[in-house]
């Protein structure tokens, strides 16, 4: 049996009403764009919840299930289309994996009841849970559980898993979402990936029993989070990653005491893309330097007001404004914000994503070449324009260029050719000064691993750069 | 058990494993992947890995070796 589907983000944010887990991982696009996976991803509760859905409905089974096992092992972001496949083990035992393009995302292992529950004393609230914010992250073990109320609204939930409603017990279903609930909102909270889930279900009892969850284990090592859970409905454990926060970049006071004061002055730079990462080093840089800067975001502005917040509040000159490069308003909202401006730095990137390392992501090439390329040049020829060739560039490129990684030729591929676009500009206008710095791997969001952080000090090597651009 | 029932699931691959395969020649050998293979390993063995040994399973030869000190043989299927 198979299926397939595509998850978008209005997806995503009907099955949070139902389960309750808003997470800004699943939910908010801003947000996603910080953490690991750089955008929204479906929830692993979701994904495994529709695989069983398609499922049922295929085979018309109406079995109970005693027992779910599932491993979430590859994020499905949005827009990815998958596939589910379900394989007969036994007769009460079915093997169930979601794939994309052969990749395996999440595998699934469910035991059916040998008959199915009695009469249904449900301790599930048919209505929609309530919407709240999630939690910091907990990581401290407790012998004793906290209670969760369990939904399972009925309509919705018919809405969203026909089959599922139909054939399972309320109780189970309502289970299996608050176990969602529990880690992107409770236990981690905001800063979790869920990384799977066994839970057994029982028959229900004459009476019932508050659902619980409690942290049970914390693995420092490699920052995974074992929780408990146990009500009427069944027990079980969910493990779950503590995932790094978004990386923070070293504020204006620490900026301003490595910066010589005056090394920018009189300097008017724009910043693409200064709202975050190796751009808001260079915002903060310049500015504590004593240049000018006009900062450009594309969906962070809180980010980027952060950012003129941080320097402004130490004396220093930097506005934000909003800029996407693929709008046709770009050059509109460029001579609004920076009229008088005649230095450019350009870091604007999409989510840096790897292709499949054996064969060449042309889709994956253009993403990037949409911004490193066809941006990068448009932008420095209307700077080009106001400054009648006057004018001086810094294009963000990287060491990956000379030795591509196995999964990022097509993001080195593109910035080979944005360094190219820097050797074509220098031709094209003798009297500008273009420069193309290849950074090593720095600590960014873009770069942010589950385990280890960038090995080089960014501020140090941002202002070796800049310098190298503009010799005093 | 083999390196690759533990394995291939992890690192999307159904091409038999070698002790030399690691982070630099399996393209889903990606920090999410170490930690599932954190996860079996420690569900396998019962016991937590160090943060050394956590931050050292970027090679198939590494894993079999961790397992190994905690008392979990891993064969090889590569020919």
């Amino acid at each position: 049996m198979q299926a397939e589907r595509t998850f978008i983000i209005a997806d995503l944010t009907a099955f949070a009403e139902l389960s309750g887990d808003f997470n800004p991982l699943h939910t908010d696009p801003v947000a996603a764009r910080r953490t690991q996976f750089g955008e929204c991803v479906a929830h692993g509760v979701f994904v495994l919840m529709w695989a069983l859905d398609s499922l049922q409905a295929q085979s018309g089974s109406t079995k109970h299930w005693a027992k779910i096992s599932a491993k979430f092992l590859r994020p499905v972001k949005a827009g990815l289309k998958v596939t589910a496949t379900a394989k007969e083990k036994s007769a009460s035992e079915i093997s169930v994996t979601v794939s994309e393009a052969g990749r395996v995302l999440l595998q699934c292992d469910v035991t059916c009841a040998e008959s199915n529950f009695g009469k249904k004393i449900t301790s599930a609230r048919n209505e929609i849970p309530p919407r709240a914010i999630p939690a910091e992250a907990r990581i401290e073990t407790t012998t004793t559980g906290e209670a969760l109320d369990l939904f399972w609204p009925d309509k919705l939930g018919v809405k969203l898993f026909p089959a599922l409603a139909a054939a399972q017990s309320p109780d189970s279903l309502a289970a299996l979402l608050a176990s969602t609930q529990v880690i992107g909102m409770k236990v981690p909270g905001e800063h979790s990936v869920f990384l799977s889930l066994d839970i057994a279900f029982t028959p229900h009892p004459a009476i019932t029993q508050p659902f619980t969850y409690r942290v049970a284990e914390y693995r420092k090592s490699s920052q995974r989070l074992g929780v408990a859970i146990a009500g009427t409905a069944g027990h079980g454990m969910l493990w779950a990653l503590v995932r790094p926060a978004p990386v923070a970049q070293p504020d204006m006071a620490a900026v301003m005491q490595r910066v010589p004061e005056d090394r920018f002055r009189d300097r008017r730079v724009i910043v693409i893309g200064g709202s975050r990462g190796l751009g808001e080093i260079a915002a903060k840089v310049l500015a504590a330097g004593d240049a000018e800067v006009a900062l450009s975001y594309r969906l962070g502005g809180d980010d980027a007001n952060r950012v003129v917040t941080d320097i402004t509040a130490r004396d220093g000159k930097a506005t934000a404004f909003q800029l996407d490069t693929a709008c046709a308003d770009w050059e509109k909202n460029l001579a609004a914000n920076c009229a008088q401006f005649n230095h450019l730095c350009y870091f604007p990137t999409p989510p840096i994503v790897g292709g499949d390392g054996s064969t060449f992501n042309t889709e994956l090439f253009e993403k990037f070449c949409n911004v490193y390329v066809a941006g990068f040049v448009n932008v420095a020829q209307w700077l080009a324009k106001q400054n009648a060739g006057q004018f001086s560039v810094f294009n963000a490129s990287t060491v990956y260029v000379e030795s591509p990684p196995l999964r990022n030729l097509e993001y080195a591929a593109a910035k080979a050719a944005s360094e190219a676009c820097c050797r074509w500009l220098a031709a094209a206008y003798p009297k500008a000064r273009v420069y193309a710095a290849r950074f090593p791997r720095l600590n960014t969001d873009q770069t942010a691993s589950f385990l280890s952080a960038g090995e080089h000090d960014n501020l140090e090597t941002m202002l070796a750069e800049l310098s190298a651009w503009l010799p005093t | 058990m083999t390196v690759d029932e533990l394995l291939q699931p992890m690192l999307n691959t159904t091409v038999p494993l070698r002790p030399t395969d690691s982070r630099e020649t399996i393209p889903a050998w990606d920090s999410l992947a170490q930690i599932n293979i954190v996860a079996a390993i420690e569900d396998a063995v019962g016991v937590e890995l160090s943060t050394a040994e956590v931050l050292s399973l970027k090679s198939v030869a590494k894993v079999v070796e961790v397992a190994r000190s905690h008392g979990l043989e891993l064969t090889i299927n590569a020919s």
